[in-house]
């Protein structure tokens, strides 16, 4: 009969670039029975779950990263077109921006690994690096415009290999990855209204892909098993955005996402071949589904005093319990609250002279509670980030780090960013 | 007066084969027989040095399927019919036993993941359906949840369904492992079978109207659910063991002999055969021993994949059954019947022996505690060379018809085997009543 996957033994390589880990599975001798009835909770990654955190606001470049990723209120990147289009009505008449970054995510949980088939008695690491985002603004009549693109979401997952051997044969092999992403295409516009409020808009088209793939051979025999779900994803939403500046010193932001439909063609394709008796068995699938993302509503403020030092807060609502999503058609529940997440960050502004050029140097910290969806666990984001730019005539080079520590789940997850944006101000 | 008396013999004679032909059909066929005039029918006759010669003095030979327990099945054309008729040979009806069953054109198989398999959502749509449909003849019961909240539904099939009758009670489990898709698709399309076809098929009518068929198409949903959704090849249930494996065997968690040696069953929560802490410590297998406990059942089939195969008690050792000749043949009978649909053979045996020991599993504890036959029907393919637990989409249509014809005639034997144990008791106590009189004018 089948071999049982619980059965490999495998030992624990260290983390390579792509990833390729050997899953060590361990036996763990019952001294403690407990007839407990907590089952499966995926929690943190779910197939559908964006890499780092579920909750999404638009795209993050790097002087936003270094500030806790606080993006409904400074102006200092066309960027912003993606989170708060009215901040574009206080950026220079032309404006573009080129974005970098590396995320890294520590997961516990997903696919076949720790729920059932592949055991791994630590946390597995991700890497994804990406020339994720670019965009220019520019004004013209009053009106204020700004057009960009930019990967917002990852679905990716650590790719896991796993083999059974025995003397010296490979026996039976297991591989599994998860690849895909969000990019999504961005047209805002905005106009200041009288001398205190900004109003914008800006639509966003989302288009992208995720593939899910379980690959199994058992060489000697060959029999091989492929196990592949794939989805085109595709979104068209808006978001409104206002600023209020109050004071010189004092602005005020809000921003508001309604609600959406991220909508996925699903294809399953399950396929089955022994070359020895020729069978070939192929089961296939596909669906329309959709991924019903919450509204949610920014508002932030910043003060800043003595024209070199900027504090600024962000609390943004998702709201999370009226997610829905299906998966080949079948309504899947998740069980999610709303919640509110914040954030706080200080920047500090100097003036250096070096080769008798002056340099603008911008200094950031930020914490940010990035608490997570799930009811069970609870789990939260606690973030730390750090941030540099460096202003020269018209450009300016922000780089940005952020590391995340989650709690609740009893997984300790990490995350790490790290960007790079250069800006053009013309 | 030579006229009349002609006249006469003449409709004596009609009359006399008027009366044949009445009792020759009130034992042998409907009066249905003839609305189809062009369809073939498949009929069994009593094997005897007659009728042999009968059979073998046709003008063209017949088409002659099988012969088992002293009857000879063939396929009848419509001359043939009226050949059998005329030579006065009583013959039997067999065609419903041997009908396909096409899947029912409303089944709710939206998507699902896995093809025209059901998935969990689409066998309760297609179950709640099935019972709204047909009230009168069906109900669906709800045994309990799983250990992730899914319904655990049994379809009952009888007349007068809402009640509890006297009557024979028959078990038909599906998927108790997760990836034996194939396992929840044969017992549903047996219930779908008896119940839309039992305003049409006298014989289906005569089995729903003298049992109570019980049918658990789905015993294992979060194991099927994790095998759509997150890898195939698992057979679980979904219980979050206490060293962060996941998962009970639920064929070793049933109670009888359960965790006996650890042969036939493992100790270890990482194991595929794990047993679990206690017998019946898992929902689903619980939900099965309260429907049992409740009605008085006759026979019992679990349907598991692969190996083409019927196994019988015992698993857990390979010391044969007290009843090991009856389950012997009513597995032969099964196994020849099914061989005779689409000529794909299933070997048969003690579980024990045919395939490896077993301990806690459903046949073992049906049969050791109630003492009826119980069989562990593991579907096709034959090996894990021709697919192991996949089989294409278009093979569940002829496996749910060969076994149809094997569950069809577990059902009648169930019901004949009532009735003869019904008019044993009445016969004994019928007897007894003269002793207890002798004995009391004795004591007077």
């Amino acid at each position: 009969m089948f071999l049982s996957l619980n059965r490999i033994e495998k030992p624990f390589l260290e983390e390579v670039k792509m990833l390729r880990v050997k899953v060590s599975i361990f036996f763990c001798l019952v001294l403690f029975p407990c007839l407990c009835g907590a089952q499966l909770i995926i929690g943190q990654y779910e197939e559908e779950a964006p890499l780092k955190s579920w909750n999404i606001s638009g795209f993050i470049p790097a002087s936003s990263l270094g500030r806790a990723e606080i993006m409904t209120i400074i102006a200092d990147t066309p960027a912003i077109a993606f989170n708060n289009p009215s901040l574009l009505t206080h950026l220079t008449p032309f404006s573009f921006y080129l974005n970098g970054s590396i995320t890294r995510a520590s997961l516990f949980r997903f696919g076949p690994v720790n729920t059932g088939v592949l055991k791994s008695n630590q946390n597995i690491w991700v890497k994804v690096t990406a020339f994720d985002g670019a965009g220019l603004a520019f004004k013209a009549k009053g009106w204020s415009f700004g057009v960009g693109v930019a990967i917002t979401e990852y679905y990716d997952r650590p790719s896991v290999t796993a083999e059974s051997v025995s003397a010296g044969k490979t026996i039976y092999k297991i591989n599994f990855y998860q690849r895909g992403f969000l990019r999504t295409y961005n047209l805002a516009m905005a106009r200041k209204l009288g001398k205190i409020l900004a109003f914008g808009l800006t639509l966003n088209n989302s288009k992208g892909n995720v593939e899910r793939k379980t690959e199994e051979s058992w060489p000697l025999n060959r029999i091989f098993i492929d196990d592949e779900k794939r989805a085109s994803l595709k979104d068209l939403y808006v978001r409104f955005g206002l600023t209020a500046e109050i004071k010189d010193s004092l602005k005020m932001g809000l921003v508001l996402e309604p609600a959406h439909k991220l909508k996925k063609r699903s294809h399953s394709s399950l396929r089955y071949s022994a070359e020895t008796t020729g069978t070939l068995i192929s089961i296939e699938d596909e669906a329309d589904d959709f991924i019903q993302k919450p509204w949610q509503v920014s508002l932030a403020g910043s003060y800043s005093f003595d024209r070199s030092w900027l504090f600024c807060g962000e609390a943004t609502f998702f709201n999370w319990s009226k997610y829905k999503l299906t998966w080949f058609s079948e309504e899947i529940n998740r069980n999610f609250r709303n919640i509110i997440r914040l954030a706080l960050a200080v920047e500090n502004r100097n003036t250096l002279i070096i080769f008798r050029q002056t340099f603008f140097l911008t200094t950031r910290l930020g914490i940010q509670i990035d608490p997570q969806p799930m009811k069970i666990p609870h789990s939260t984001f606690y973030s730390l980030s750090s941030g540099l730019s460096l202003g020269w005539k018209w450009f300016r080079l922000d780089f940005g780090t952020s590391w995340g520590q989650e709690k609740g789940s009893g997984s300790s997850l990490q995350t790490f960013r790290s960007a790079l944006t250069l800006n053009g101000f013309f | 007066m030579k006229e009349m008396a002609e006249k006469k013999l003449k409709f004596s004679f009609l009359l006399n084969f008027i009366f044949f032909l009445g009792a020759s059909s009130v034992y042998a066929f409907p009066l249905s027989l003839h609305s189809n005039p062009e369809e073939i029918e498949i009929v069994s006759i009593e094997k005897n040095p007659i009728s042999l010669a009968i059979l073998t003095s046709t003008p063209e030979p017949l088409d002659f399927i099988m012969e088992t327990e002293s009857r000879i099945y063939l396929v009848a054309k419509p001359q043939d019919l009226n050949f059998l008729l005329s030579s006065g040979l009583i013959f039997r009806l067999e065609t419903p036993f041997f009908a396909p069953a096409r899947p029912s054109k409303e089944m709710s198989l939206t998507s699902g993941g896995n093809g025209i398999y059901h998935s969990y959502n689409e066998l309760i749509a297609d179950l709640k359906k099935l019972a709204e449909k047909f009230p009168s003849l069906c109900r669906l019961e709800d045994l309990g949840r799983s250990l992730e909240g899914r319904q655990i539904l049994a379809l009952k099939i009888s007349d007068n369904v809402n009640l509890n009758e006297p009557e024979p009670g028959f078990l038909f489990l599906g998927c108790h492992h997760a990836r034996e898709w194939i396992s929840v698709e044969v017992p549903l399309y047996l219930g779908l079978y008896l119940v839309e076809n039992y305003a049409l098929n006298p014989r289906v009518q005569n089995l729903v109207n003298e049992a109570q068929i019980w049918i658990i198409p789905l015993v294992n949903p979060d194991g099927l659910e994790y095998s759509i959704k997150f890898y195939r090849y698992w057979r679980k249930n979904r219980r979050l063991n206490s060293d962060g494996s996941f998962g009970v065997d639920l064929n070793r968690n049933y109670g009888f002999n359960w965790g006996i040696d650890n042969r036939g069953s493992s100790p270890n929560p990482a194991s595929e055969t794990y047993r679990g802490m206690a017998p019946f410590s898992e929902p689903e297998t619980r939900a099965v021993r309260d429907l049992f406990s409740n009605y008085q059942f006759q026979a019992l089939i679990s349907y598991h994949s692969y190996s083409q195969i019927i196994l019988f008690p015992w698993g857990f050792t390979v010391t044969p059954a007290d009843k090991y000749q009856l389950l012997f043949n009513l597995a032969k009978r099964m196994s020849d019947l099914m061989a005779s649909v689409h000529g794909r053979r299933y070997d048969f045996g003690q579980a024990s022996t045919m395939l490896y020991l077993t301990n806690g599993d459903t046949t073992d504890w049906a049969y050791g505690t109630r003492g009826i036959p119980a069989f562990t029907i593991e579907l096709p393919p034959v090996d894990i060379f021709h697919g192991g637990f996949f089989n294409s989409e278009r093979d569940i249509q002829p496996i749910f018809e060969e076994n149809l014809a094997a569950a069809l005639d577990l059902i009648q034997w169930g019901i004949d085997n009532y009735k003869f144990a019904e008019s044993e008791t009445k016969r004994k106590e019928k007897n007894l009543i003269p002793l207890i009189i002798q004995r009391e004018r004795k004591i007077k």
